[in-house]
């Protein structure tokens, strides 16, 4: 019970801090989001107009603090950009991106721990050679590029997919996992790689072990000892892992999602930074910062239940 | 074993792949929509904020109509009213409603709602009707304008969009516009894209496309992939995407893009203070080779800020004022007292790639006569406050568009108190001849008063006038037909299936 209760002050915590960087950043960057609106052929009577209409006159700091108190109500304020309720732009965004992750997630997990262990039983041949080599080629190869080289080999080449399409979830489900498909390879291959890398390594430190050695002695297989003994700790190695991941999954998203012209939260967000957009960017922050200490809230209730030695206390 | 497990992997890869490229196919054109796509994207669809950035034009231009519409030539013809009488001295205009316009929710246009939508445009403070003394109806169908002084070039202004009384009171057009145009509007998806509908009950002759979709895409990139993959069926962009588009698949039209790229001075800063280095700036900068070598020539060099598609009043002339001409920039960078040259910083917006390509290609023209051009990129909000409001540049690059087609929308700006005159350029006698040339009172005159005005814009030479940069519109084979206006639009009314 404690340590769910530190663990929830822990996220306020961080959510206030990270409102207010947002906050200073905004503070620090120039940009007038009426100007941006009106464009070059305003007036300055029209602008002083629409500053007022918008409340973009009042100083910085009472704007946050006009959108942090209506926020703490549920009232995430208005998009200046959009000229409607923040949340009615979430609303038909935030199941864009949760699908995204997961389906992002999902091809991580099922294709980096077989190719970790894949690579770890395999040391030394020519198999585990080719997955090093295409892990050293995912983790260095940046996602934007990436995501160029698959929709010129996979969109234009092979007729796969059609680059530039998107299908919205309430028009076809089918067809909108598969839009999403192309893009979440994109955002996995990188983090695919790391986790096989990170598999790989723990299951070859906990081979070297003295307890792997006496299972042998005691005549056990050696796929008996693999998958009862040494993945299962190799996992528990692996699993903070996992929440690192999801972050990156998350910024990955907002990339990858400019690229695909996919209408998720990060698409938004980069409209709403680059329009100066207050109200939109400061919730659109906080919702990717409550997903991801959840995320590792999550995971160190997964740690536990895999490995019950270790004990969820309020210390780190 | 092992073979098991690769065996097993590669199935599971290649399985989730095929279920991923089942539907490739069958998304593409439907026989009755036209799918554009727009690099940016429009946010509301206000008829009354200015004229709009250009990107909101390109939409709002099938959706509004005013008392009168531009037409491809750059004149105005009847719209919503049928006819118009100006006085002599051009200070009294009468419109005649023309009967039968109907708004796109069907109900017919009444003096009540053209009257309202003039006391907007008045309310709203947009360019011209500050000039109007009273409007008022004389019956049903008759409206009277007078104004409180001479100008023959007032109709232009009448453009602006007639909407339904009393339907605008609460910003209502942002998001839900109501014209009379000949598509109406469909749907809007936020950062998404917007559909248009045929207007069945158009007054004249509408589209012959039941569905426009306009897209927004992130780019000019997104624009050139999802042409290339058929996500849409055309889209508009820069000359330097030319070389990038396959003929074969494609229709192009090549037309200007109506507005003048200028390197633009900052004529309040050292050295840019002294005329003699400016005009040394423009000799060095090479614009036939920027238009050859960037944009595969498809554009026009230009020397002035008034473009080639006002042919009343364009000066050919200006093209080649400043031909390249090292030597004699070089003689006067050691008039001005730089004879080793100097450097300063160009503050780009990054997002306009056309621009950014051009200042790379300036840096190498300008380094021939010693002077040291860097390039510092800001994203378009930083531009706006910090170069366009704030000044707080030394040199920048940008096409600057005019509202209207009146060549005050191009002009006003260079006047010394203009508060958009935002390179601070000052000049007596521009300021005079200015004022001279808005007192004329017939068109001969006038338009001769604005060539005198272009001519002392040159000498003075506030910035590098460079090129008119060309605009492609591209179409895959199953469209074509475009209509080409002096100003930022798109007619979807001209768009038809390929015989």
């Amino acid at each position: 019970m404690k340590y769910f209760l530190r663990k929830t002050l822990i996220l306020v915590l961080t959510v206030f801090l990270i409102s207010v960087f947002t906050f200073i950043a905004f503070h620090i960057i120039p940009g007038d989001p009426a100007g941006l609106i009106l464009g070059t052929n305003a007036t300055e009577e029209q602008l002083e107009a629409l500053r007022e209409q918008l409340g973009t006159n009042r100083p910085l700091s009472e704007q946050y603090s006009s959108w942090i108190s209506g926020f703490v109500k549920g009232d995430f304020g208005s998009s200046i950009r959009y000229r409607m309720p923040v949340s009615a732009l979430l609303k038909g965004r935030l199941p864009v991106t949760l699908a995204l992750g997961l389906i992002s997630l999902a091809i991580i997990l099922l294709l980096g721990i077989p190719l970790g262990i894949l690579a770890a039983r395999m040391r030394g041949t020519w198999v585990e050679k080719v997955i090093h080599f295409l892990t050293i080629l995912g983790i260095s190869v940046p996602n934007f590029f990436l995501c160029i080289l698959l929709m010129w080999i996979f969109g234009m080449v092979l007729h796969f997919f059609t680059p530039g399409e998107y299908i919205s979830y309430t028009k076809n489900l089918p067809g909108f996992f598969r839009s999403l498909f192309w893009p979440a390879i994109s955002i996995a291959i990188p983090q695919t790689a790391i986790l096989t890398k990170y598999i790989r390594t723990a299951m070859l430190e906990e081979l070297g072990e003295d307890y792997v050695r006496t299972a042998r002695g005691k005549g056990a297989g050696e796929t008996w000892i693999l998958y009862l003994h040494v993945l299962k700790n190799a996992i528990v190695a692996v699993v903070p892992l996992i929440g690192m991941i999801v972050a990156s999954v998350l910024s990955g998203s907002i990339i990858i999602e400019q690229v695909y012209g996919i209408p998720g939260m990060g698409k938004l967000l980069i409209g709403a930074v680059t329009s100066r957009d207050f109200p939109l960017t400061q919730t659109l922050v906080i919702y990717i910062t409550v997903l991801i200490v959840i995320t590792n809230f999550l995971v160190d209730i997964a740690i536990q239940l895999i490995d019950p030695r270790i004990r969820l206390s309020g210390k780190s | 074993m092992k073979k098991k497990i690769l065996a097993m992997l590669i199935t599971a890869v290649m399985a989730v792949s095929l279920a991923a490229c089942g539907g490739g196919e069958g998304s593409g054109t439907e026989s009755d929509s036209f799918i554009y796509g727009m690099a940016g994207e429009i946010t509301d669809f206000d008829p009354f904020s200015s004229g709009g950035t250009a990107n909101s034009r390109y939409i709002t231009f099938n959706i509004f109509e005013g008392l009168v519409k531009v037409s491809t030539d750059g004149t105005v013809k009847p719209a919503v009213a049928q006819n118009v009488d100006v006085n002599e001295d051009a200070t009294v205009y009468t419109f005649t409603l023309r009967d039968g316009v109907k708004f796109h929710n069907g109900s017919e246009v009444t003096m009540d709602d053209v009257l309202y939508s003039v006391q907007k445009a008045v309310d709203a403070g947009l360019a011209g009707y500050n000039e109007i003394a009273s409007f008022e109806a004389a019956d049903e169908k008759t409206l009277v304008v007078t104004l409180n002084k001479t100008d023959a070039g007032f109709l232009d202004y009448f453009t602006q969009a007639v909407i339904p009384a009393d339907s605008d009171d609460n910003g209502e057009m942002l998001l839900a516009p109501i014209g009379t145009g000949p598509y109406m509007f469909g749907e809007y998806e936020v950062a998404q894209q917007v559909t248009l509908k045929k207007f069945d009950e158009y007054w004249g002759e509408g589209g012959s496309i039941d569905e426009i979709v306009v897209k927004f895409l992130s780019d000019q990139n997104a624009q050139l992939t999802s042409f290339q993959s058929g996500a849409i069926d055309g889209f508009g962009g820069y000359g330097e995407m030319g070389e990038q588009i396959n003929e074969e698949n494609a229709t192009i039209t090549q037309t200007l893009s109506n507005m003048s790229q200028v390197l633009a001075l900052n004529n309040a800063v050292e050295p840019f203070d002294d005329v003699r280095v400016r005009q040394a700036v423009a000799l060095a900068v090479d614009s036939h080779d920027v238009l050859d070598t960037i944009n595969y020539g498809i554009g026009q060099v230009v020397g002035s800020p008034v473009p080639p598609a006002l042919t009343k009043y364009y000066m050919p002339e200006l093209e080649d004022q400043y031909a390249k001409d090292n030597d004699a920039a070089l003689e006067l960078l050691k008039d001005a007292g730089y004879p080793d040259g100097f450097s300063f910083t160009v503050r780009v917006p990054s997002n306009y790639p056309v621009h950014v390509h051009c200042a790379e290609k300036i840096v190498s023209q300008l380094a021939e006569v010693g002077i040291d051009m860097k390039i510092e990129q800001v994203d378009w909000g930083t531009w706006l406050e910090k170069v366009y409001k704030g000044r707080d540049y030394e040199a920048t690059l940008i096409s600057v568009d005019g509202a209207t087609i009146s060549p005050t929308a191009f002009l006003a700006r260079y006047v010394s108190d203009s508060k958009s005159n935002f390179m601070n350029f000052k000049s007596d006698v521009y300021d005079e001849a200015y004022a001279e040339a808005l007192s004329a009172t017939d068109e001969a005159s006038q338009v001769e008063a604005f060539k005198a005005v272009q001519q002392i814009l040159a000498d003075e030479c506030p910035g590098v006038f460079i090129e008119d940069i060309g605009s492609l519109t591209v179409y895959t084979k199953q469209f074509e037909g475009y209509n080409s206006y002096p100003l930022t639009a798109m007619d979807f009314t001209a768009v038809h299936k390929a015989e």
